[in-house]
């Protein structure tokens, strides 16, 4: 099946403003089914985050590429977030596409902000699809980063502005781990912080930080993740991600395949008593991990994400 | 002065792909390292999306199929499904006839063609007096060589039966309350005669209710 994707987004429709101020929740942890259901209590997170693409298949309907929803697990993700929050993380948008979007997330967010209402989206601030030589869209095969130029700055910023109106909820941008040294920069932008610190004022969207990525592209490229935080506009930071990772062939990978390091951990306090409008904070692991890392040790990690939460906004709540 | 961003990703996505220039110097580590995870994720997007007839194959046989089948592009689609589109009929065409493999490619396919006309299928409500009989765009029936438990056992590590004649036909179809059911010796039969316009046969009224048979317009 060939995968559509238009350059242009459909007339934004008439939405609230979004609002920049998201009311603080807590730990989260993403839906997947293959966790026991006992861990999405109340006692261990406070909202979920959903990867909506799993839950979908590609369909061409009329003539269109769609996502429908996928008939069994569809309905089983929405029973597994109950009552709890939920937010909306995507992975195939490819926003950062310069010939154009996959049109159809947008379909699919349009369908699910009635269906499957949530308090803000997010998406990778990478890209996933690009031309070949005679002009046919190619899947790259993995997420690559963006250069720190002017031109995908200002191609990002009014695509998230215009999602963000889209929704009429935040929109978050997250940092992405990469490997590739020497990308293309313009001065005044300079590097994968400068970038997102343009993106974010140009279109009043705010950040995911992964701290777990930032720590990976600190390890590879040797600068000190804990002295770049004060790089990056904290007031634009929504969300924060945490994860594990492993070594491979001389790279520290973002596999999210087990515990938090321990300087992620320090990044998370460092960052929570640092940023002022952070609403969440979500454990990742992918489900492939799950039979090896077990339940009991996914709520270890929850509660101690749940600690420094909680220590960090009574903290600021006194400093208030 | 930095690339065009149109150029940049399109060198870039290439030289990942084909090993061609790009705006990264290609003795980077960096480069390298990324070629290889690409490699990797295609590789595991491949073994996922066709994960029980490869779980049938000797691991070298596995290997070979799936490296062939990134080398001729495979492995980049964003959806598990869409890439079964794509890979289930590669690997028809390269595995051995009759295999139990093979059986399970034909399988796959199958529940994909019924599963895609379940969303629209309505049953019909009567039978008509006159008319050509098809089989149904969205079914498919596959025979196997051995007890069909006993094959998809063998895909969770339990031993590999014998491979015999054929043995007995599944009937995939998207009226089917699970997409699928065993089919008779004669529903086969009638399966084998069709377009046929014996819409008195015993076994036609079930079969259009199933939606494994239509009717010609």
């Amino acid at each position: 099946m060939t995968r559509r994707v238009v350059a242009t987004l459909k007339a934004a429709p008439v939405v609230p403003e979004p609002r920049h101020r998201q009311a603080p929740l807590g730990v989260g942890f993403g839906c997947v089914l293959a966790v026991p259901e006992a861990l999405y209590t109340t006692d261990l997170i406070d909202f979920v985050e959903v990867t909506p693409e799993i839950f979908h298949r590609e369909a061409l309907t009329g003539g269109r590429l769609q996502l429908v929803p996928d008939e069994y697990a569809y309905d089983a993700g929405r029973r597994r977030c109950g009552d709890l929050p939920v937010v909306m993380h995507g992975v195939e948008l490819s926003i950062g596409s310069a010939h154009g979007m996959y049109e159809p997330c947008l379909g699919m967010m349009d369908r699910l902000r009635h269906e499957w209402p949530f308090l803000w989206y997010s998406e990778h601030l990478h890209f996933q699809t690009a031309l070949d030589r005679n002009g046919i869209e190619i899947n790259t095969g993995v997420p690559l980063p963006l250069p720190a130029t002017a031109e995908a700055a200002t191609l990002v910023a009014d695509r998230a502005q215009q999602i963000q109106h889209r929704y009429g909820v935040p929109f978050l941008l997250e940092n992405p781990a990469h490997y590739l040294s020497g990308l293309p920069a313009d001065p005044d932008i300079g590097d994968e912080f400068g970038l997102m610190n343009r993106i974010t004022a140009l279109s009043g969207c705010g950040q995911l930080l992964d701290l777990h990525n930032l720590y990976c592209n600190a390890v590879n490229f040797g600068f000190d993740a804990s002295r770049t935080l004060q790089r990056i506009a904290l007031d634009r930071v929504t969300e924060i991600h945490v994860a594990g990772g492993s070594w491979s062939d001389g790279f520290y990978m973002d596999g999210h395949d087990g515990r938090v390091p321990e300087p992620v951990w320090d990044l998370l306090e460092q960052t929570l008593s640092l940023a002022p409008r952070v609403a969440g904070v979500v454990f990742e692991l992918l489900e492939m991990f799950l039979p090896r890392f077990g339940p009991d040790r996914i709520a270890r990690e929850l509660e101690r994400a749940r600690g420094i939460w909680r220590r960090c906004h009574r903290a600021t709540e006194l400093a208030a | 002065m930095t690339p065009p961003l149109t150029q940049f990703q399109t060198d870039l996505a290439l030289a990942l792909r084909d090993g061609t220039a790009c705006a990264i110097d290609p003795e980077s580590s960096g480069l390298r390292f990324t070629t290889m995870v690409r490699r990797s994720w295609c590789e595991g997007r491949s073994i996922e999306a066709a994960r029980a007839v490869l779980a049938l194959l000797p691991p070298r046989e596995r290997h070979r199929l799936v490296a062939l089948y990134v080398d001729c592009g495979g492995g980049v689609a964003a959806f598990l499904p869409t890439e079964s589109e794509t890979l289930l009929p590669f690997l028809a065409q390269r595995l051995p006839n009759p295999s139990h493999a093979l059986t399970l490619c034909k399988m796959d396919r199958a529940l994909a063609r019924a599963r895609q006309g379940a969303a629209d299928f309505v049953a019909p409500t009567a039978k008509p007096e006159r008319s050509i009989l098809i089989r149904g765009p969205h079914a498919a029936l596959v025979w196997f060589h051995a007890d069909p438990a006993a094959v998809m056992a063998a895909i969770g590590n339990g031993p590999v039966p014998p491979l015999g004649p054929p043995r007995q036909p599944v009937l995939f179809a998207p009226g089917l309350p699970n997409l699928f059911r065993l089919a008779s010796r004669a529903e086969a039969a009638f399966w084998d005669s069709l377009p046929a316009a014996d819409i008195r046969s015993p076994v036609a009224g079930q079969l259009l209710r199933d939606g494994a048979i239509s009717c010609l317009a």
